[in-house]
């Protein structure tokens, strides 16, 4: 008898050894892997869940399709990956990228801390799969070989790079009338840069690390209006983590914000300034009413959740009243 | 310059030891202690190999832009001045990107490295610009095959007696996560080692690269024993399977009916 106790006592010393403690897997997606700027954050991430009592073991990726997968199968409790993966684990979050919904910087941070607090965390959790973190990972910007593609009309009939497992930008590209080219993050700044496609789009990272500015060449640019808010999301299976921890972590994540935003905002200070196309106001209402009518088509498509469009709706609003959009709340 | 920031690194690696020792002590609060340190030195790291870098686009012109003309010999000085531009960004980003290193740099340098011979270079100029291209999505420029070109590079390094390519080899692959691809890579850097000596000239590059995966080795050592690697035990991980030795010489088979006294 005394030597059953001895061992469960043994086994309980072990079980609170914060050395030996059962380790969960986090998976990190980021193109340049241990070495990139999202692991560096998870990092920091990690050692902070630590002190919630809870450890966890790091993974990179530098293939986000792969991570995704192995999240989907169990091999991850939690993948920290970009919004439109995510979008396939919880489309509330993953809504957060909805074209043309968040123009600036502001108001992403706004929406952010929103979907963060706590009365939010039941919008943030399905039956599967929770989002217990988003942080910003730049503003979506347009990359054209020709100045001349400035507006929406101008658009029509142009070849235009498409992630392929992006199914609102597929939508997109058809409603504009482009010719889309099939693109993955490993091809399409090769697809512009050698000019088999006339516009791409990305955040202004790619600009430099990817040097689309060879795809720009003499006579192209960039827009100086964002396509939509690319996201980092952390994903975790709905019920692995308590609900206090992951609360914990969406508020961690919301305090990275300005961290992150930093590196966007850098490196689109230093796109060249001959570059940027700076596009009328009335060019920008015209891409606004074309990217509401594709955020309800997709709504309606189920891509997008009708939930998050009110939320980011009512920020655009906060921002800007006179919005015809405030008044007629079609979202 | 370099040597400064060479040393810098080494203390930064220190740090991150301690890192990984604490967080598996439990140490929570001096874990994030380490953290902050190993970060603030990266930035002091990145500051002196980002002057080397400096002092190279002064000497020979931005780097990317155009070959510049070399006296014999210079070529190395033009290849780790090179190099120190991508340390000088990996540190930046490891230290929090205080110092705001573009990331263009690592593109002027990719382009920079094919002004120079890379087997007369002992692989390295080959072997940067594979890393380099490995953390790029796509994996660099069209028609070059960086995988491929690393494996080359690596064997130039080890014929010739000065491993900086393998160094940086495992610091790729420790990027990617490919664990076993760093292991391996230990395990071969231990047997060049004994079968080729260092390049008589370059003998501090060679040390360096050693001292390289030594940090790797101990960083896998430290994750899953709390301590680094033995002394002599590189090339040697905590769970290699003890092979059972045959013993030609039976000193126990008669002891059986001895018994203990």
């Amino acid at each position: 008898m005394r030597r059953v106790i001895q061992g469960v006592c043994v086994l309980v010393a072990l079980a609170v050894l914060p050395g030996i403690a059962q380790a969960n897997t986090l998976c990190v997606y980021d193109p340049s892997g241990a070495n990139g700027e999202v692991y560096l954050v998870a990092k920091d991430y990690r050692t902070e869940a630590a002190s919630w009592g809870v450890n966890l073991v790091m993974k990179p990726y530098t293939d986000e399709q792969t991570a995704a997968q192995d999240f989907k199968a169990g091999k991850c409790d939690g993948v920290l990956l970009t919004g439109t993966r995510a979008r396939m684990f919880n489309r509330f979050s993953g809504s957060l990228e909805a074209m043309g919904a968040l123009p600036t910087y502001k108001q992403l941070k706004k929406a952010i801390k929103t979907i963060s607090s706590s009365k939010a965390a039941r919008l943030m959790k399905s039956s599967r799969y929770e989002c217990a973190g988003v942080a910003p990972a730049g503003a979506v910007l347009l990359y054209v070989n020709d100045k001349s593609i400035n507006n929406v009309e101008a658009i029509a009939g142009k070849r235009l790079a498409t992630l392929d497992y992006d199914k609102a930008a597929k939508y997109m590209v058809r409603h504009v009338g482009a010719s889309l080219v099939p693109a993955d993050v490993g091809t399409f700044a090769g697809l512009f840069n050698n000019r088999n496609a006339d516009i791409a789009y990305a955040p202004a990272t790619a600009y430099h690390a990817l040097e689309l500015y060879k795809g720009i060449g003499s006579k192209g640019g960039v827009i100086d209006y964002p396509l939509a808010q690319m996201t980092f999301q952390f994903m975790v299976h709905t019920g692995t983590f308590t609900p206090e921890f992951t609360q914990q972590s969406r508020g961690w994540f919301y305090k990275t914000f300005d961290r992150f935003a930093k590196l966007s905002r850098q490196a689109e200070s230093r796109i060249k300034k001959k570059h940027w196309i700076t596009i009328t106001d009335e060019d920008k209402k015209r891409y606004d009413k074309m990217f509401q009518e594709t955020r309800i088509k997709l709504r309606d498509q189920k891509i997008y959740n009708k939930t998050m469009l009110k939320i980011l709706r009512k920020i655009r609003c906060k921002t800007d009243a006179t919005r015809a959009e405030c008044a007629t709340k079609v979202e | 310059m370099l040597s400064s920031a060479m040393c810098a690194e080494l203390a930064a690696y220190e740090m991150e030891l301690e890192y990984v020792r604490l967080m598996r002590k439990g140490d929570i609060t001096g874990a994030k202690d380490a953290r902050i340190r190993q970060q603030r030195q990266n930035t002091l790291t990145a500051q002196r190999y980002w002057r080397a870098y400096e002092h190279i686009g002064q000497a020979y012109g931005e780097p990317g832009t155009m070959c510049p003309e070399m006296e014999e010999g210079e070529e190395t000085l033009y290849a780790t001045g090179l190099s120190a531009g991508v340390q000088a960004f990996l540190n930046d980003r490891l230290g929090g990107g205080e110092l705001g290193i573009p990331l263009a740099v690592m593109s002027q340098v990719s382009r920079g490295l094919d002004c120079l011979d890379s087997d007369a270079l002992w692989g390295m100029p080959h072997a940067i610009q594979s890393a380099l291209w490995s953390g790029l999505p796509g994996g660099g420029p069209e028609g070059r095959d960086g995988p491929g070109q690393l494996v080359k590079a690596i064997q130039v390094g080890d014929r010739t007696g000065q491993r900086m390519s393998r160094a940086i080899a495992v610091q790729s692959w420790s990027a990617s996560g490919d664990v076993q691809a760093v292991r391996q890579a230990i395990r071969d850097h231990r047997e060049s080692l004994e079968t080729v000596p260092s390049a008589p000239d370059f003998e501090l590059l060679d040390v360096f690269s050693t001292t390289l995966l030594q940090h790797q080795s101990d960083l896998l050592w430290m994750e899953a024993t709390g301590h680094r690697t033995p002394t002599g035990g590189l090339g040697t991980f905590w769970d290699d399977s003890v092979v059972e030795e045959e013993n030609d010489d039976d000193f126990l088979g008669d002891l059986d009916e001895e018994g203990q006294e």
